[in-house]
């Protein structure tokens, strides 16, 4: 029994064979008794595996699904749904306006600047110490 | 070498299940409940399977139907109901096994992230201690070859639809499939001969 006939029966469970494959494999099982035994092995495993599988979950499972749809077609789901898309149309209409307001503000001082965006100016440093100064003297 | 899963399947009353999802579709959850009672096996067999006899099996197993009826106006007839829902059950039995992967990474492990402490095989073993034997060797094979397992051992699907549904090539599914039997085999051997 060499190792290309043992694959070549492994194979067999799960593939289609050649005919000359299918041939050279029934001429073997015909005169190995080693190779008939592997065959049978391989049936062993594959019927334990099939008769202890399990096909069915605990006790009431069609129940216990079928009120789990029912809770979320009631109140709780479409609540959330509502939400979402609520905040779904809010989120689109915010992005609108930002974009809108951006080109707006940038058409308007024609230029290309974080002023331009912000529609303010940037204080600089010098301008930043005396309105600090002029704080700090207003406040006792 | 007898049907494959997708003719088992796809039962000769395969009308009134087109009848079936239709009313589904349509809003009937007395439909759906009768589309949930003819697939529990089916969905049973492959998340018990993948995930072993716990109670997340049976939360994994609610979610694959929850998940089916959210999205049943998309489903397309073009693929039979069995396969579809065992698609959805694989994958949600993955998800739930990364979690349990990560779960043991940053927490203690639970009772379910382990498998079951094993079983001794003497002549008084009777069919429940089998099954559990049974599904603590394929609960010690990697996840992929465990799903190649269920699917073509298990459930019986051909190679190519085993193949359709982990959507990996035809190869690797016959390579993981022979890997898979030699562990089983080693861990079975002892109950194999006795049996």
């Amino acid at each position: 029994m060499t190792q290309k006939l043992i694959k070549l029966l492994h194979r067999a469970f799960d593939n289609k064979l050649s005919p000359n494959e299918e041939e050279t494999l029934s001429k073997a099982l015909a005169s190995s008794e080693a190779l008939r035994a592997e065959k049978a092995r391989i049936e062993e495993l594959r019927r334990l595996l099939q008769d202890n599988a399990v096909h069915s979950f605990q006790p009431f499972f069609s129940a216990r699904v079928m009120r789990r749809i029912e809770d979320m077609q009631s109140a709780g789901t479409s609540f959330v749904d509502s939400m979402f898309w609520s905040f779904k149309f809010v989120a689109i209409a915010a992005a609108l306006v930002i974009a809108t307001l951006i080109s707006q503000s940038l058409t308007g001082q024609n230029q290309l600047s974080l002023d331009a965006v912000l529609g303010m100016p940037q204080p600089s440093l010098e301008e930043t110490w005396r309105l600090d100064f002029q704080v700090q003297e207003t406040t006792p | 070498m007898g049907l494959t899963g997708e003719q088992r399947h796809k039962t000769p009353d395969s009308v009134t299940e087109q009848e079936l999802i239709r009313q589904a579709k349509n809003g009937s959850t007395a439909a759906f409940g009768e589309i949930v009672k003819k697939y529990e096996a089916l969905v049973a067999a492959t998340v018990v399977g993948m995930l072993g006899s716990c109670q997340s099996a049976d939360d994994v197993g609610q979610e694959v139907f929850i998940k089916f009826f959210k999205y049943i106006k998309s489903f397309r007839a073009d693929a039979s109901l069995g396969t579809y829902l065992t698609r959805i059950a694989i994958n949600l039995s993955i998800n739930e096994l990364n979690r349990r992967k990560r779960r043991r990474l940053f927490f203690v492990s639970t009772d379910e992230d382990r498998p079951p402490p094993a079983a001794k095989i003497d002549d008084s073993v009777d069919r429940n201690e089998t099954q559990e034997i049974v599904h603590q060797a394929i609960q010690e094979l990697e996840p992929n070859f465990r799903a190649v397992v269920v699917l073509r051992l298990i459930e019986g699907y051909s190679t190519d639809e085993t193949a359709k549904i982990l959507n990996i090539p035809l190869g690797t599914v016959l390579s993981r499939l022979s890997r898979a039997q030699k562990k089983l085999r080693e861990h079975l051997a002892p109950y194999m001969e006795e049996a």
